[in-house]
């Protein structure tokens, strides 16, 4: 496999998305990361067919979490065609996989990581910096886009062994100290909220503006906890702060 | 002068928005990155940071979990600062109650966008028929271009929905906002006060760590008797 072939199935693997649907889920965004290193091992006639086909079957994991995938699966290309391995093999691994891969992508990433780097963001624009941007992007994309890029080339050189190799990144610790670290900036956060915006009545009632605003944490939290969404209690803010405004 | 706004938000904002689940998915849909950026576009960087900050934070809790994915966070982002710059420009005096009617005026837009969303992904099924196809014929360059299909309709779908959302907010946004009562605006830029309360709610709502509202509150005191002490 040349370099530029795996690079092209790189970028390509960013894409993985892009024709997601209910029926297959990734399938066309697999395949398509995939085509590159297919004609590269079949050449460009019949021989391809078989490979293509196998790769159009359903798959969805989560997006970054594909990237070690796709590179094991380049791999594992390359060991059906030597004849070391039989082309259902590669499916068996993929269906084996996906659903695990899945839950760790969307607890670490959209459960973790996002919240903590949105907080942090938070917290420099409430400082009135413009930086909020760029800080949030960075702190979220070191880490994916290492998974994605050293993850796809780690997947390459294991093939089926990847499974274990992803230990090494050691999700569930990572995701233990990061969430326990924004349950503590969001603590933080609030504080310096209310005494960071001096224009807020909540400032001009002093400690008894500070008591309301921690009550109404309680109850929105409560709501919250009781299935409501924030959208709802938006509204049903609104409703009640116009009412309130319409006499004090 | 405005209509070539418009179109230059709905431009990039369908390329912002197929960040969002679509392609790549560095994060630049995110309200704390989009809104800043339209801000910038219109020439008014604070009002999308603090677009940004407010959205960002009242969709934090909400996480997209295998198939399901939540309200469309990043045409709120779009439409909101849009909305509050023009309207700011329009009337020469700035304010958050600007920001707070925008979005809730745009609200309902999310829900919207995600059924667009739904409706692409439908769509995108018969991309894959057309693919297993080709496949057959042996046209793989065939099925590369059905491989891609999907992100023309993605981005077509959210440049359009764009579009006219903003034609919309922009031709009346300024006739409704002349009908409020000023107690409403009032009621308005309370809201917009108690907006990140609502927002640090759902995330801690949302996280699943042992004591979490303990830690929350211990942190919150200690920090704020710093405030108190310095």
């Amino acid at each position: 496999m040349t370099r530029k072939v795996l690079k092209s199935v790189v970028f390509r693997s960013f894409l993985i998305q892009g024709t997601w649907n209910f029926e297959r889920m990734q399938n066309l965004g697999f395949c398509y990361a995939l085509i590159p290193a297919l004609r590269h091992i079949y050449g460009k006639g019949e021989k391809v067919r078989e490979p293509v086909k196998r790769h159009l079957e359903f798959f969805n994991t989560h997006p970054y979490m594909a990237a070690p995938v796709i590179g094991a699966a380049v791999k594992m290309e390359e060991d059906v065609a030597r004849g070391d391995m039989n082309g259902e093999d590669i499916n068996t691994f993929k269906a084996g996989v996906m659903g695990s891969y899945g839950a760790i992508g969307d607890s670490f990433f959209w459960g973790t990581l996002k919240p903590f780097a949105s907080l942090m963001a938070v917290f420099v624009s409430l400082m009135g910096q413009v930086l909020s941007p760029f800080i949030f992007l960075m702190l979220y994309n070191i880490s994916h886009l290492r998974l994605r890029i050293a993850g796809f080339y780690m997947g390459y050189e294991e093939g089926i062994g990847v499974v274990d190799g992803l230990k090494r990144f050691n999700f569930p610790v990572l995701m233990k100290r990061i969430k326990m670290l924004t349950v503590i900036s969001s603590g933080a956060l609030l504080a310096v909220y209310l005494n960071i915006k001096p224009e807020t009545e909540l400032e001009q009632y002093g400690l008894i503006g500070t008591l309301v605003a921690v009550m109404l944490f309680g109850l929105y939290y409560r709501a919250l906890k009781g299935g409501a969404t924030p959208q709802l209690l938006i509204y049903a803010s609104l409703v009640i702060s116009v009412g309130f405004s319409a006499f004090i | 002068m405005i209509i070539a706004e418009i179109v230059l938000i709905s431009l990039i904002g369908g390329l912002l928005s197929i960040d969002r689940a679509a392609a790549f998915q560095v994060m630049v849909s995110r309200p704390v990155v989009t809104a800043p950026l339209i801000g910038m576009m219109l020439g008014d960087v604070m009002t999308g940071i603090q677009a940004g900050l407010i959205i960002e934070l009242l969709w934090i809790g909400a996480l997209p979990v295998g198939a399901s994915v939540p309200p469309d966070e990043t045409i709120v982002s779009i439409l909101v600062p849009s909305l509050a710059i023009w309207q700011s420009r329009l009337t020469g005096v700035e304010g958050f109650h600007f920001l707070a009617l925008a979005l809730i005026l745009t609200i309902p837009l999310a829900i919207l966008a995600q059924r667009l969303d739904s409706r692409i992904r439908e769509k995108n099924i018969a991309s894959a028929h057309a693919a297993d196809h080709f496949n057959m014929e042996g046209c793989i360059d065939d099925v590369e271009k059905e491989c891609l299909k999907g992100l023309k309709r993605f981005y077509l779908g959210y440049s359009v929905l764009i579009f006219f959302s903003l034609l919309l907010g922009a031709a009346f946004f300024p006739y409704l906002h002349s009908l409020l009562p000023p107690f409403f605006l009032k009621g308005l830029e309370r809201l917009y006060y108690v907006l990140p309360i609502i927002g640090l709610a759902s995330l801690m709502a949302s996280t699943r760590v042992k004591n979490s509202i303990k830690l929350f509150f211990l942190s919150f005191i200690v920090v704020f008797s710093l405030f108190e002490v310095v």
